[in-house]
């Protein structure tokens, strides 16, 4: 870690790897569905990466490593009870839409072709209903830079969907 | 998805794993929490030297008397240590996994309350007309804000540069340690000592801050995860 606070990307890409076994172990005692791990395993990289100017090389790496992991799975599992509340249930389920137009693309074959930016952008913010902001730390962008890549997906989908 | 023992290999992980890689630019290590704690000390000495220099507060007239009082150098020694300890509270809240093997911010809390304690047993002047006490009052509540908000914003700031976990907790005592030294400052500058002076304008400021702080906490320090890398 300490090359990593240097720079050394080598020595960050190795730290990476070293620490992707114990800190899928630390996650999945507390965390059984595996996209749900797979979020929070990002996140907690993301947060290691934002905190990596913290870590102290006189002391032992384990304890911060495993403090921050905690940190966002419980992180996690507080906007997933509250989200949890906000959801509604309802008696009858939704009368499903009506045969699909055959010469109309589906939207998963759409999405594929769009450019990988500008895709994710559109499945963190309308797939996985994250917010512009939450969407653009979890890239690593600032909220205008996410805002464009986001208008021109769905500019682009408009055009691929003939609408 | 993965075993047990491997990492996750999908192409999402891939692609953040090389984009962090991407961004892996030299950063600034934080100083060691003891090391913050000594330089905020030294912004803290700066700043009341400058205001007692600069008139906007002073010493009791009666401080050489005080001073050869045990109750009342107990009570300055609590403010000073709840105040120390809290900031150095604050400061390992900025690091991840900083664990000590004692409840700093319990023992802090200890020791002001050993204060507040103290100010309860100093006696009640009955006599003191509503307006009165307010008037004589409300200045110390003022200047307790005025002398702790640069050392708090000074706090916050030093905090947010690192990893705050538990925001609210880091804010409560930023809060605590600053109003407390600002208690502290006002105790050697403030010649009234009745306990319901002390109770109100002296403590309950310090309440007030720290409970204020612990808001900008968990609003302003929890945003550590969302920032720009450095």
């Amino acid at each position: 870690m300490e090359c990593a606070q240097r720079g050394d990307r080598e020595a960050y890409r190795a730290l990476l790897t070293d620490i992707a076994s114990p800190l899928l172990r630390f996650l999945r005692r507390r965390i059984a569905d595996p996209h749900e791990l797979e979020d929070v395993h990002q996140d907690t990289l993301m947060a290691l990466h934002r905190a990596r100017h913290t870590y102290d090389p006189s002391r032992p790496f384990e304890p911060w490593l495993f403090a921050i992991a905690r940190h966002v799975a419980v992180d996690h599992f507080r906007h997933r009870m509250v989200h949890a509340s906000h959801e509604v249930l309802v008696e009858e389920l939704p009368e499903p839409a009506g045969e699909a137009d055959p010469a109309r693309p589906r939207l998963a074959e759409v999405l594929d072709r769009l450019p990988p930016a500008q895709r994710e952008a559109f499945e963190m913010l309308q797939l996985e209903g994250l917010s512009v902001a939450a969407a653009a730390a979890r890239v690593g962008i600032t909220t205008g830079a996410l805002k464009v890549r986001a208008h021109r997906a769905y500019k682009a989908l408009r055009a691929l969907l003939g609408g | 998805m993965a075993d047990a023992t491997t990492p996750l290999q999908t192409a999402r992980t891939r692609a953040l794993v090389q984009r962090l890689l991407d961004e892996a630019a030299p950063v600034r290590r934080l100083w060691t929490p003891t090391a913050r704690l000594g330089l905020w000390l030294v912004v803290v000495a700066t700043i009341a030297g400058a205001v007692m220099g600069l008139g906007l507060i002073g010493v009791r007239p009666d401080l050489r008397v005080k001073v050869g009082e045990p109750v009342y150098l107990l009570e300055i020694a609590a403010l000073a240590v709840a105040g120390m300890l809290m900031a150095a509270g604050a400061f390992r809240e900025a690091v991840p996994g900083y664990e000590v093997r004692w409840p700093i911010g319990r023992v802090a809390l200890g020791f002001g309350l050993l204060a507040a304690l103290l100010w309860f047993l100093e006696p009640v002047h009955g006599e003191l007309a509503v307006t009165q006490f307010i008037a004589t009052g409300i200045g110390c509540a003022w200047r307790t804000v005025a002398l702790a908000a640069l050392p708090l914003c000074a706090l916050l700031v030093a905090i947010r540069r690192g990893a705050p976990l538990a925001p609210t907790r880091a804010g409560v005592l930023a809060g605590g340690a600053a109003f407390l030294i600002a208690a502290l400052l006002m105790r050697v500058d403030c010649p009234l000592d009745e306990r319901l002076h002390l109770l109100v304008w002296h403590a309950l400021p310090v309440a007030g801050g720290t409970l204020l702080s612990a808001v900008i906490g968990l609003g302003w320090l929890r945003r550590w995860r969302s920032r720009a890398p450095r």
